[in-house]
């Protein structure tokens, strides 16, 4: 028998030729499209390269220049930025450190900072970290760019834009509308300022160290922009990007477009904080030179009257004598006498009152017993009476740390109070005086059982140029119990008044051994 | 004809401006006789006390009063106050205040104007007797 051997049947293969053609196809479109596409991105990549580099140099020229300007313009910005200073002259250090720093300041670190450069961001006026902004130092060109600038510009005025710069970012003060008081006029002058909002598409060129300002539609400037200070319901500047239209806008910008705007929000509370501080500041000065054109109305006012009592008193003893009057003549005297002598005692009283706040006193060992003493001598002799009692208690085994000239003025001021309204009517007029030593302060009481102050004027009791008793002669200046205020206050301790028709009891607390 | 007055009140803290000015109209002999008070309450007392009209049948009240402004405790104004509602009674209804001042505050002079009684001011120095004369009879004339 013969096998049949069958044929092995043929494979069928696993594509047909038009499939291949068309993998092969599909294969080399794609490898093509892979190699276009990364062609192109290479090309878009590197042409925003080149583009944001252009920008870059083109930017850091620009700025530059800018410097070279503002170098040019630095008397005036120094002294718009003194003003500052200087307006804000008490109380606040910083200012006071920036004032005597000025002249060595850096004018760039006035009014610029490199966002991407990681400094801390630095507002120009009054910061101490203003100081480190090197970075934009024109005598160092290597260093000049490495990112968008964030200007801090006082604005020259609405006609020469030099406060914004494409590319930059600028955050504008509006000088006039800072509420500055009274500012120098050459500052008024110069600085009258200008706000963005009004620049949508205006560019701002340099030319030949000139600025200029002119319409210009590749700048769109309302990509973003910050409100930054708000004064008196008054926009007084704005933080604003200007850039130009056809720039690509990455991720990277977008997140710069963000951190412009913290930083404008950073830049406004420091602005509004500094702002506040003065204006805090300048009310404290306000109320002090308020109280200080007070006290020399009064304390002219308080000397003229016995000078022209004096002046009238002379010719009426002229005048007596002219007629033969002698007896009247000697009469008016002793009247010229005691006036000169009770405007002795408020002169006396004015420097003491003066002395109070300005003085040096040093704290010295006092031995209380004497200085009580001493003091009821001088109450005694000044008033030249001894009507009323003074007792004195003592308790102290040592000498006391205290200034002694202010421990002095506090006892006799109170002191020669109780006497001079003294309650005559009651049959045993008195002060009783007690000083004790608690080691950690002093114990000062002053008990009297006069006329007492009326309920109505206690809330004056410590203000200058007052006498609480329309009834009895005016006999002391009205200054004494702000002198015990103020050396009280001087000394660190506190002052209790309880008084009534029965009389008054004052009550010291005084610190031992710190001054 | 020289003017006479019935009496004058002079209010004052100060007692030798108050005698300064006593001595100068006695010199003028301007008026019968001359009050004097160093505060408002006690000023208020003798000008309402019903008994005055008995004891100075002819002097009371005063047609002019000279007020100093400036006594302690805004005492002039405290005077100025009430003596508006005394002078509701007819037998003030004529008297006049001049302001008897050594200081030139303005804001003062001012308020104490506003009364309508009030006819300007005598300052504590006045040049000679005759120019406080013509300020008095201006006031109580004018």
């Amino acid at each position: 028998m013969s096998g049949r051997i069958e044929p092995r049947p043929l494979k069928r293969p696993f594509l047909d030729g038009a499939a291949r053609a068309n993998l092969a196809f599909l294969v080399t479109f794609l490898l093509f499209a892979t190699i276009a596409v990364r062609n192109y991105a290479s090309h878009v990549r590197k042409e925003r390269q080149e583009q944001q580099a252009d920008f870059k140099i083109e930017a850091s020229n620009r700025s530059l220049r800018l410097i070279h300007l503002l170098e040019s313009r630095r008397a005036l910005l120094t002294s718009v930025v003194a003003y500052f200073a200087t307006s804000t002259h008490v109380g606040n250090e910083e200012f006071a450190r920036y004032s005597s720093q000025l002249g060595e300041l850096p004018l760039d670190a006035l009014c610029w900072h490199s966002l991407d450069s990681k400094e801390t961001f630095a507002v120009g006026v009054g910061s101490g970290d203003a100081r480190s902004c090197e970075y934009f130092d024109h005598q160092r060109p290597s260093q000049v760019y490495s990112g968008p600038e964030v200007y801090i510009i006082l604005s020259e005025s609405a006609k020469t834009h030099d406060h914004s710069q494409e590319g930059h970012v600028s955050i504008v003060m509006h000088l006039d509308s800072l509420a500055l008081e009274d500012p120098p006029h050459e500052v008024l002058e110069h600085f009258v300022i200008d706000d963005l909002s009004h620049h949508d598409s205006t560019s701002f060129r340099l030319d030949n160290g000139r600025v200029s300002a002119e319409p210009n539609e590749a700048v769109d400037a309302s990509a973003l922009r910050y409100p930054l200070l708000h004064l008196h319901d008054m926009t007084v500047g704005y933080a604003a990007t200007l850039a130009p239209h056809n720039a690509p806008r990455s991720p990277a910008e977008l997140l710069f477009s963000i951190s412009v705007v913290v930083v404008g929000l950073l830049a406004g509370a420091y602005l509004r904080n500094l702002l506040s501080t003065r204006t805090k500041i300048s009310e404290q000065v306000r109320l002090k030179t308020a109280e200080l054109s007070q006290f020399a109305y009064r304390t002219t006012h308080d000397l003229r009257g016995p000078l022209v009592t004096v002046t009238g008193l002379c010719r009426a003893v002229r005048e007596d004598l002219t007629q033969g009057q002698t007896e009247e003549a000697l009469t008016n005297v002793a009247r010229i006498e005691h006036r000169v002598q009770r405007l002795d005692t408020l002169v006396k009283d004015i420097l003491d009152i003066s002395r109070a706040d300005v003085g040096q006193f040093q704290a010295e060992p006092v031995e209380l017993h004497a200085l009580a003493q001493e003091v009821r001598e001088h109450v005694m002799s000044t008033l030249s009476t001894d009507a009323v009692r003074i007792e004195l208690v003592v308790s102290a085994d040592r000498p006391v740390e205290i200034a002694r000239t202010r421990l002095f003025q506090i006892l006799n001021n109170l002191i020669s109070n109780s006497v001079k309204y003294a309650n005559f009517d009651n049959p045993n007029p008195r002060v009783s005086v007690s000083l004790t030593d608690q080691t950690t302060h002093l114990d000062v009481r002053v008990d009297d059982n006069g006329l007492g102050i009326p309920e109505e004027y206690h809330d004056r009791l410590f203000q200058m140029f007052e006498r609480f008793h329309p009834k009895v002669p005016a006999v002391g200046s009205g200054l004494g119990m702000s002198i015990v205020k103020r050396h009280v206050d001087h000394l660190g301790g506190t002052i209790d008044v309880t008084s009534s028709p029965r009389g008054t009891q004052v009550h010291l607390r005084i610190p031992l051994g710190r001054h | 004809m020289s003017l006479e007055l019935s009496s004058i009140l002079i209010i004052d803290d100060n007692e030798d401006d108050r005698y300064l000015l006593r001595r100068m109209l006695r010199k003028l002999q301007i008026a019968r006789r001359v009050f004097e008070a160093d505060n408002a309450e006690t000023a208020l007392e003798l000008l309402s006390a019903p008994k005055q009209p008995e004891l100075y049948p002819s002097e009371f009240p005063p047609a002019l009063i000279f007020l100093d402004i400036n006594m302690p405790l805004r005492d002039g104004f405290v005077f100025l106050e009430k003596f508006r509602e005394l002078r509701q009674r007819p037998d003030y209804a004529k008297t006049v205040v001049l302001m008897f001042t050594s200081s030139n505050l303005s804001s003062e002079r001012a308020r104490a104007s506003e009364f309508e009684f009030v006819r300007g001011e005598v300052a504590k120095m006045p040049p000679d007797a005759e120019s406080l004369r013509s300020a008095i009879e201006r006031a109580v004339h004018g």
